[in-house]
């Protein structure tokens, strides 16, 4: 199932002009017509974001607008969220966050709100999460699952030294990784880890939590 | 150069030794701030970069820093290439001229044979000597108005 140009369109207009209500009756109406999660996710609020990030590199939009923009998004997923309707059928955890200092948490909040659309019990832990703290809770709640999330290439140094601290307690905990950090490169720091999966978008976010449950039956 | 040569040009850069980068991680900050009070004495830093853009022009200063220091640490040429592109249309969008980027990693240059010791120097140098003289190339690819920033592989 894919977006119509012209429902995108109009939610995108409606987007840079801070129109939330709109924004969140045009979703609202994709989710009506049953267009799955992932899908209005991929092809809706992440194109738009990228679109709203392409115009501030151009300078025709401020920081201000593309704030806006990712507030609304915010709030939209949030509304989705409480219309899941989830029923945990899987016993799998996953824990997700955001490494230190990174800020931009909707990436990694559209991977949690996917996987318990599925049926996994989730701990998102947003942005910025100190390491020391990412680790205290993933003792507590032994993770079968962690994703973890850069936005900013410059972040990278910080994730694979967070995923070294993961592996020297959960030494085969399936952990996928993301983000626009790896935008311009540098997927290849992270080929030496094992049982580590890059997501490029969330539709492989989608096939990877479809193959679990394959797994699982 | 295109975007291809200039990635293997890249290539060719040496790798940072963990002691190098150690020293220029604990020093970048510092080094970023002296480079701010450079530019900001200066009466004519609108030819450089454009007017009411100090505080995006300290912003650069600090993020070429943890960037320069990420590079160092996870070497990718396609990084270093496609994010300067990236770098140079955000902020020729915004006025800042190709002279800046003179200006600007000629300091650079000056600040780390001040602060960095001489046994650690040489190859992060090669970096920014790199970088200049390739400003031209950076320059003119970034004319094009849809270049391409993103891995070629994606």
């Amino acid at each position: 199932m894919t977006i119509e140009l012209s429902d995108y369109n109009l939610y995108f207009n409606a987007l840079l002009k801070g129109d939330r209500h709109n924004c969140i009756k045009l979703i609202d109406q994709l989710w009506e017509k049953k267009v799955p999660l992932h899908v209005i996710y991929e092809e809706v609020l992440k194109k738009a974001l990228y679109q709203v990030g392409e115009l501030w590199e151009e300078n025709k939009i401020s920081v201000a607008t593309e704030h806006l923009a990712s507030a609304i998004s915010e709030t939209i997923m949030n509304k989705l969220f409480l219309k899941l309707n989830v029923l945990y059928h899987s016993d799998k955890k996953v824990l997700a966050g955001c490494v230190e200092n990174e800020f931009h948490q909707i990436g990694i909040k559209m991977i949690c709100d996917m996987f318990e659309a599925k049926g996994y019990p989730t701990f998102f832990l947003g942005a910025n999460t100190p390491k020391k703290d990412f680790m205290e809770l993933a003792r507590k709640i032994n993770p079968d699952i962690i994703a973890l999330s850069v936005s900013v290439f410059f972040h990278i140094p910080d994730l694979i030294k967070m995923i070294e601290t993961i592996r020297n307690e959960f030494y085969e905990t399936p952990i996928l990784v993301g983000g626009q950090g790896f935008r311009h490169g540098g997927k290849e720091s992270l080929l030496r880890f094992e049982n580590l999966t890059f997501m490029e978008d969330t539709v492989a976010v989608e096939e990877y939590i479809n193959q679990l449950a394959y797994e699982q039956v | 150069m295109n975007k291809s040569e200039l990635i293997n040009s890249a290539n060719l850069l040496p790798r940072i030794t963990p002691e190098a980068l150690t020293e220029y991680r604990s020093k970048s900050g510092r080094m970023a701030e002296q480079l701010n009070e450079h530019f900001i004495s200066d009466n004519e830093i609108e030819n450089l970069i454009g007017n009411n853009n100090i505080d995006l022009m300290k912003n650069n200063h600090e993020n070429h820093a943890h960037f320069m220091a990420s590079v160092f640490e996870n070497f990718s040429a396609e990084t270093l290439v496609n994010t300067i592109l990236w770098v140079f249309k955000v902020y020729r969008s915004r006025e800042f001229k190709p002279v800046y980027w003179h200006r600007q990693l000629n300091c650079w240059i000056d600040l780390i044979k001040e602060n960095i010791d001489t046994n650690e120097q040489d190859g992060i140098l090669d970096y920014y000597k790199w970088m200049i003289e390739h400003i031209n190339d950076f320059t003119q690819l970034t004319d094009a108005k849809e270049i391409d920033c993103l891995p070629e592989n994606r």
